[in-house]
């Protein structure tokens, strides 16, 4: 089967952005086929959405910020999952990656301002987990958009393979992963010009995340920024050069686009502790 | 996964057809899974000025369009087809709204990217000559791994609140 010829593809606005589920071979033993796989892959992705949504005040995950620093507030096991991975990749990059930047967010409209007045300072390291349920030593405004769109990905290549489904692509707004015996050629936009393309090569069994500039990037009294927050003096990024991370699993990608852009170093020493590689594109060609 | 990982060579310009379009269902696939086993019928509807107002007062969303392609399923529930421009692409969906007026399910039927605005001068594909990649997709394949920065989907959710104003103003069985 080739990728150009897929068994099904499908796409839903979902997570802010347009998921496209794609079923390159799936068994046929299994109950339900094609239709079913792929309903269970959006449903994993609505899951996730619904859990961990910084837009919806109903979200495991608003509940959390509103209530954590005052009393524990019980979680999913995916949500406490994304929360100990988060926590773990904020140790591992020196603090690069930190949900908590969630105030500066706001406060540049990247993301709506809930009721409550935001809070200052903390890092999601102010957060314990424990086993279903966590609770902030301080208030913390956490925004899991940085990890939960690559989680989600992961969650619905499990449920289409736990359907059956032998090779396939999730791809979240351009977060993606593969999977599958034959390996299938990836391109990253150019940050530049978005609509042209640069090969990364083919590839089998692999998240592949990216963070750029265009469609998100606003203009602020320091020039054009992007959604993506420097924890060390909570400065949104100038738009530049695209990030794209290569990993195991997409959480992890996702979630180190941001953590490799601060870094200022094309490949920082702890992308080797998760198996990772980074391509920085300046957006044209090197003399 | 660490050989796959460590292969990686430098990225290489490929140059694919910006304007591709990916078709996910045709109407008729996306009226069988929205209302499997029902039949539909067409319910062909030109809006008048006052309800393209009525909508964009309800929806706060602008009508481009006052043709409006809609069916309408066995159990009263309604089936439309509409497109959405956002800045850089061009999506066609299709609603299912149930009798009552709920969103009963929303398929995306065709994506289309369009950089139009965008298009660059000679001078800045002039650097591009002579430097193409060392081993170039081949230009006939489909490009169906895209790796870039979020693409919003406001303009979906905003399709969608003008499509629910649209049946309550105009569309309501």
């Amino acid at each position: 089967m080739s990728p150009s010829s897929p068994e099904a593809r499908r796409a839903r606005p979902l997570l802010g952005t347009l998921v496209e589920v794609r079923i390159d071979a799936c068994d046929s033993s299994h109950g339900g086929g094609v239709e079913a796989a792929l309903a269970a892959a959006f449903a994993a992705v609505t899951q996730v959405q619904a859990l961990m949504s910084f837009h919806d005040p109903d979200s495991e995950l608003s509940r959390l910020n509103r209530l954590g620093h005052r009393l524990p507030v019980s979680l999913h096991p995916w949500t406490a999952d994304v929360l100990r991975r988060a926590q773990a990749l904020h140790r591992a990059t020196g603090g690069l990656f930190d949900p908590a930047v969630a105030p500066a967010l706001a406060a540049l409209d990247f993301l709506p301002a809930p009721l409550a007045a935001a809070p200052r300072g903390g890092s999601i390291a102010d957060l314990v987990v424990g086993d279903g349920v966590a609770c902030g030593v301080r208030p913390l405004w956490l925004d899991l958009g940085g990890i939960a769109k690559g989680y989600a990905v992961d969650r619905a290549v499990d449920a289409l393979r736990m359907r059956g489904v032998r090779a396939g692509a999730v791809n979240a707004g351009g977060d993606l992963r593969l999977f599958g015996a034959t390996p299938q050629p990836v391109v990253v936009r150019d940050p530049v010009d978005p609509a042209r393309h640069w090969s990364l090569g083919e590839f089998r069994d692999i998240a592949i995340a990216t963070s750029a500039g265009y469609y998100a990037a606003r203009s602020t009294a320091d020039g054009l920024v992007m959604p993506i927050i420097d924890p060390r003096d909570n400065r949104a990024v100038a738009v530049g050069p695209s990030v794209t991370v290569l990993a195991d699993e997409c959480a992890t990608a996702d979630a180190l686009t941001k953590a490799v852009m601060l870094s200022g170093t094309p490949s920082p020493a702890w992308l080797q502790d998760f198996g990772a590689q980074a391509v920085r594109l300046e957006g044209r060609v090197a003399a | 996964m660490r050989a796959t990982l460590l292969a990686l060579a430098v990225p290489a310009l490929v140059l694919t057809q910006p304007a591709a379009a990916t078709v996910y269902l045709t109407t008729e696939q996306a009226q069988a899974a929205l209302f499997p086993g029902q039949a539909l019928t067409p319910l062909p509807v030109t809006l008048t000025s006052a309800q393209a107002d009525a909508i964009e007062s309800q929806s706060g969303v602008d009508v481009r369009n006052k043709t409006v392609q809609a069916w309408r399923a066995g159990d009263g529930g309604t089936f439309i087809v509409d497109e959405v421009l956002g800045k850089h692409e061009y999506i066609t969906i299709a609603l299912a709204i149930t009798q009552a007026g709920a969103v009963q399910g929303l398929e995306i039927l065709e994506y289309k990217e369009s950089y139009g605005h965008e298009v660059r001068g000679g001078d800045w594909r002039a650097q591009f000559t002579g430097k193409t990649a060392a081993s170039p997709l081949k230009l006939d394949r489909d490009i169906t791994n895209i790796s870039g920065a979020t693409l919003s989907s406001k303009h979906v959710t905003d399709g969608v609140r003008r499509l629910l104003a649209t049946w309550n103003v105009a569309l309501k069985p």
